[in-house]
C-alpha cells in the first residue's frame, strides 16, 4: 500500500476537511497532499475509536487493534508510526470505507469525524494508546505472556492513559512494572475507584491516577522509573494510605 | 525526564541550575550516527566532582542516560561509551533530548563532601540521601532534525486576490500576513519593520490563540509549559521554544498579552517610535 502524507495544514480549516472527506475529494485535491510518499506493504485497518460501546465490544476492540498493529505497524520506523500525519492519511485516504462502515456517523456529524479522525495524537487518542502497548509490551514481554499484559492494559486503562499522560512514564519498562504491582497486590480495584473525603481533589479523582500524579511529582529527587518492583510497590501502596487511612 | 527547570531539592544536587556546589560541572555532548535500521549515539561527559567520581567509582552511585523524545528511555551507563538503538523503537525527526543523570545506590551522607557551598558547612554532616536518590544532573542535549528555519517565525506576502486588506494565516512552520495591496505594509517607508510591528502583534495574538485552543485538552483550560509535549506543529513547535527560552511557565487566553510582550522585544515601543519619526518627517 503507497500512503501520501497529507500536508502539515490540511486541518487548518476542520469545517472544509470534514465535506471533502465525505465527498471523497482529500485524495484528489494537491491542496492537501505533500511530497512524503511511504510505501508500507499490505496492511489492514484495525478500530481506532473505542470511546463507545459495551465493555465487551470495547475489549473486543482493543485487541484487535493490539492484534493488527503488533502485526503490520510495530516494525515500522518510529519516525513514520508517531507522525499524527501518517494515520490521519491512512484512515481518512487509504481506509475510508472501513472507517465509514466502522463509524458511519464520521460522514454524518462534524463532531463525530473531529473525535474520530483527527483527534489530537496523544495520550487520549486510541491509535496512540494502542500503539504505545502494543510497542511497549514487545518491547518487555515475550510470547505467551503478551495477551496477559494486554488484558491487563484493558482492565486497568484508567491507570495506563495515566501512565502515559505523563512523559516520564512513557517507558516500557515502568509499564510492566506497575502492571504486575497491580496484578499481584491485587490493586485494580482501588485503583479505579473515586477517592472519597477529599473535596480539595475535584469529583472525578480516582485512587490510581492519584498515585502516578504523585510519582510523578517525586521525580527527579527519587528516580522513580529505576526503583525495583519492591521499592515501588511499597511506595506505591504508602500514597494509597495518604488518601484511604482503611487501606491495608 | 529531561529536567532543567529550577526547583527546590531536599538535599544538594549538582546541575547547571542548582548552585548548591561550587566550582564543579557537570556536561554532556552527544554525537548521533546512523546505521541503516539502527542509530548510535556516543556519549561523552565531563565531570570534575572528585566526591561524586568517588561515588562512582565505588559502585555507590551509578550514571543513567535520559533519552527523551516521544517517549523516554533510560539506560544505565556502565563502560560502553555509545548506546545502539533501533528505529523502531526512536523517533528523531522531531526534537530529542539527552541528559545524565547521577543516581545513589546506597545511603550516602555529604559530610565529606569538601565541594559544597559554604552555605552547607554546618549541616552537611546531617544531610543524609537514600537509594535511588538523584545527585547530579548534567547539561542537556538537544537534537532537532526537523526545522527549516528555526528563528523565522514571519512571512509578509501580497496578495491581490484575498477578500480582506490583510489575512492572518498559517503555514506549517510559518505565521503569513497576507497583504492585499504593497502599500499596506508601508512600502518603501523608513523603518518598514518596525511600522508593521501592529501587524506582528496581531499574529502573535492569533497564533497564539490557536495554539492554546489546539493543544489545551478541556476547553478554557489554558496550557502549562512545563508539562506540554514537543508540539507536532512546527509553527506551534517554534512558539513553544521561544516561550520556554523566555521563560513563559503559562498559557491562557487571559495572559496572552503579558506573553506577547515576554517572547518580543519592545514591539509597540518600537512602533510608536517608528510612527513618531514618520510624522515628524512628514511634518
Amino acid at each position: 500500500m503507497r500512503v501520501r502524507l497529507l500536508k502539515e495544514t490540511y486541518a487548518n480549516d476542520l469545517k472544509k476537511l470534514f465535506e471533502d472527506f465525505k465527498n471523497d475529494k482529500i485524495r484528489k485535491k494537491i491542496e492537501y497532499l505533500s511530497d512524503d510518499i511511504y510505501d508500507i506493504g499490505n496492511v489492514e485497518p484495525f478500530p481506532i475509536y473505542m470511546a463507545s460501546g459495551s465493555e465487551d465490544e470495547k475489549t473486543h476492540d482493543f485487541m484487535e487493534a493490539f492484534d493488527k498493529i503488533e502485526k503490520y505497524y510495530l516494525y515500522m520506523d518510529r519516525d513514520l508510526t508517531m507522525d499524527k500525519r501518517f494515520w490521519h492519511t491512512l484512515f481518512m485516504v487509504n481506509f475510508r470505507e472501513y472507517i465509514i462502515e466502522k463509524h458511519p456517523n464520521v460522514i454524518k456529524s462534524q463532531n463525530d469525524f473531529n473525535n474520530i479522525l483527527v483527534k489530537k495524537f496523544h495520550w487520549e487518542n486510541y491509535i496512540y494508546k494502542s500503539l504505545l502497548a502494543v510497542q511497549y509490551i514487545n518491547e518487555t514481554t515475550n510470547g505467551f505472556q503478551k495477551d496477559k499484559y494486554y488484558s491487563l492494559i484493558i482492565n486497568n486503562l484508567d491507570l495506563y492513559n495515566y501512565i502515559i499522560k505523563y512523559r516520564i512514564y512513557r517507558n516500557g519498562q515502568f509499564l510492566k512494572m506497575i502492571l504486575d504491582i497491580v496484578n499481584d497486590e491485587d490493586l485494580s480495584k482501588i485503583s479505579k475507584a473515586k477517592i472519597k473525603n477529599h473535596p480539595d481533589l475535584g469529583d472525578d479523582e480516582r485512587y490510581g491516577r492519584r498515585v502516578i500524579f504523585e510519582l510523578n511529582k517525586m521525580y527527579p529527587v527519587i528516580m522513580v522509573p529505576m526503583l525495583d518492583k519492591n521499592e515501588l510497590t511499597k511506595l506505591f501502596k504508602r500514597i494509597l494510605k495518604k488518601y484511604e487511612a482503611n487501606y491495608e | 525526564m529531561i529536567f532543567k527547570k529550577e526547583s527546590n531539592f531536599p538535599h544538594p544536587v549538582l546541575s547547571s541550575f542548582t548552585d548548591d556546589y561550587i566550582s564543579v560541572s557537570f556536561s554532556l555532548s552527544i554525537s548521533l550516527h546512523d546505521y541503516g535500521d539502527k542509530y548510535r549515539f556516543d556519549i561523552k561527559y565531563y565531570l570534575n566532582s572528585g566526591f561524586i567520581n568517588n561515588l562512582l567509582n565505588n559502585k555507590k552511585a551509578i550514571i543513567y542516560l535520559v533519552i527523551e523524545s516521544k517517549d523516554v528511555k533510560f539506560f544505565e551507563l556502565s563502560d560502553n561509551k555509545y548506546i545502539d538503538i533501533r528505529k523502531n523503537k526512536i523517533t528523531l525527526n522531531k526534537i530529542t533530548q539527552f541528559q545524565l543523570f547521577i543516581m545513589a545506590t546506597k545511603k550516602l551522607s555529604f559530610k565529606d563532601n569538601p565541594e559544597l557551598d559554604p552555605f552547607y558547612e554546618h549541616i552537611k554532616d546531617k544531610i543524609y540521601i537514600k537509594p535511588n536518590t538523584v545527585l547530579a544532573m548534567s547539561t542537556v542535549e538537544k537534537f532537532d532534525g526537523d526545522l527549516k528555519k528555526p528563528y523565522e517565525l514571519f512571512r509578509k506576502t501580497i496578495d491581490p486576490s484575498i477578500n480582506s486588506e490583510i489575512k492572518i494565516e498559517f503555514g506549517s512552520e510559518l505565521i503569513e500576513i497576507k497583504f492585499k495591496e504593497k502599500l499596506f505594509q508601508y512600502y518603501e517607508m523608513r523603518n518598514k519593520n518596525a511600522l508593521n510591528n501592529h501587524y506582528v502583534y496581531m499574529g502573535l495574538q492569533k497564533a497564539l490563540m490557536k495554539f492554546i485552543a489546539d493543544l489545551e485538552e478541556e476547553p478554557g483550560e489554558g496550557l502549562d509549559l512545563e508539562e506540554l509535549d514537543d508540539p507536532d506543529n512546527k509553527l506551534y513547535r517554534k512558539l513553544f521554544y521561544l516561550m520556554k527560552i523566555k521563560n513563559v511557565t503559562n498559557i491562557n487566553i487571559e495572559n496572552i498579552d503579558e506573553v506577547i510582550y515576554k517572547i518580543s522585544d519592545k514591539i509597540i515601543e518600537k512602533h510608536v517610535n517608528a510612527v513618531k519619526e514618520a510624522v515628524i518627517n512628514e511634518g
